[in-house]
């Protein structure tokens, strides 16, 4: 009896998990996700510039000075919340066209009921990366690149708390490769501006701000690769894709 | 899931009698998950034939833990079902009393 009981509750846990896990397995939210990775990249080599370089010919970015960044941030939000609402409208449509044929279809939650494991591990590994980047790029790059690293290892925990918790292989092996990439390209491309020559291009940066477009470049790309690969594997193997 | 104080014996044979049955809480538990499911997609989760994912789906809408919804979307038969609120708590309440028996059992 104790193990009819205890079996049923984790089964129970198990296909709630399961029906959660479908989100993500085609790919679509992933391929959303790429675009809006775009969109910040875009705002990423705009703002940077702008913000670290004071000569630039708008006066109120001189006043604002360093809050300017922060502003720029509040406004990247803003502007990112209706965005993120009609990537959600369309991927929600587009499922109903491609995926429904194949698998049947499921409206999910925006905030999904999902287990407290996969956040508690999302936070772990954001605020253990964060500090071990930011100690990386001040020792080898003369700064800590605060814009550059929540790019960094934000999308990576994401990945790898999400593809831990719902069995989705691609999302761990994207999550490492996505990582090292971003980190390398960061650190080897990545050089500091002169200050009275001016930005060359969103590769010239400050040490102390860094620029997340390169970052949002790289998982754009992964997040890309991981819908495509979400979309063939569904249409070919159902509920089963990995 | 919130878990409440441990029940007495009593209180733990009083588990719900409508999702007490695999089946039926099998389709509770897919739907908890998401939002609304159409047939195929609950057939291809649970494994149930398509007879038996009707005949329990009505005995929990009866039961007002779910609704069902049918239409025709372009010439074809659509069934959607969607939790309502009292099913979720419902089920909520069903996992907690089963979590808290193994945990008595474990004592």
């Amino acid at each position: 009896m104790f193990k009819t009981k205890q079996n049923q509750a984790s089964e129970l846990a198990h296909l709630t998990n399961r029906a959660i896990r479908s989100f993500w397995m085609d790919g679509l939210w992933d391929l959303a996700i790429a675009g809006v990775l775009l969109v910040i990249g875009l705002w990423g080599a705009y703002f940077v510039r702008i913000t670290a370089f004071h000569s630039s010919t708008w006066p109120v970015f001189q006043e604002l000075g360093e809050n300017a960044a922060w502003l720029g941030l509040l406004i990247l939000i803003v502007v990112l919340i209706p965005i993120i609402w009609l990537a959600w409208i369309i991927v929600k449509r587009l499922k109903r066209r491609l995926i429904a044929p194949y698998t049947g279809h499921a409206e999910h939650r925006f905030f999904m009921p999902m287990d407290r494991t996969v956040y508690l591990w999302y936070f772990i590994l954001y605020a253990i990366g964060l500090g071990m980047l930011y100690g990386i790029f001040t020792w080898l790059k003369g700064g800590p690149y605060l814009m550059s690293v929540p790019f960094i290892i934000s999308p990576a925990a994401i990945f790898w708390a999400i593809g831990g918790f719902y069995a989705l292989r691609r999302y761990q092996l994207l999550a490492v490769i996505g990582l090292v990439l971003a980190i390398s390209l960061e650190l080897l491309l990545t050089t500091q501006a002169d200050y009275m020559a001016g930005p060359r291009n969103f590769l010239d940066v400050l040490p102390a701000w860094g620029c997340p477009t390169l970052p949002c470049l790289v998982w754009a790309v992964m997040f890309a690769l991981s819908g495509m690969i979400g979309l063939i594997s569904v249409r070919r193997l159902g509920h089963g894709a990995k | 899931m919130e878990r409440s104080k441990p029940l007495g014996l009593r209180e733990l044979v009083k588990v719900d009698r409508t999702i007490h049955e695999p089946a039926r809480a099998a389709i509770m538990a897919v739907l908890y998950g998401v939002e609304s499911a159409d047939f195929k997609f609950l057939l291809e989760m649970t494994h149930l034939t398509k007879g038996n994912l009707s005949v329990h789906a009505r005995k929990l809408q009866s039961a007002e833990y779910l609704t069902i919804d049918k239409s025709f979307r372009n010439n074809y038969p659509y069934t959607e079902y969607r939790l309502t609120k009292k099913g979720r708590l419902a089920f909520r309440a069903y996992v907690n009393k089963l979590e808290l028996l193994s945990r008595a059992l474990n004592d």
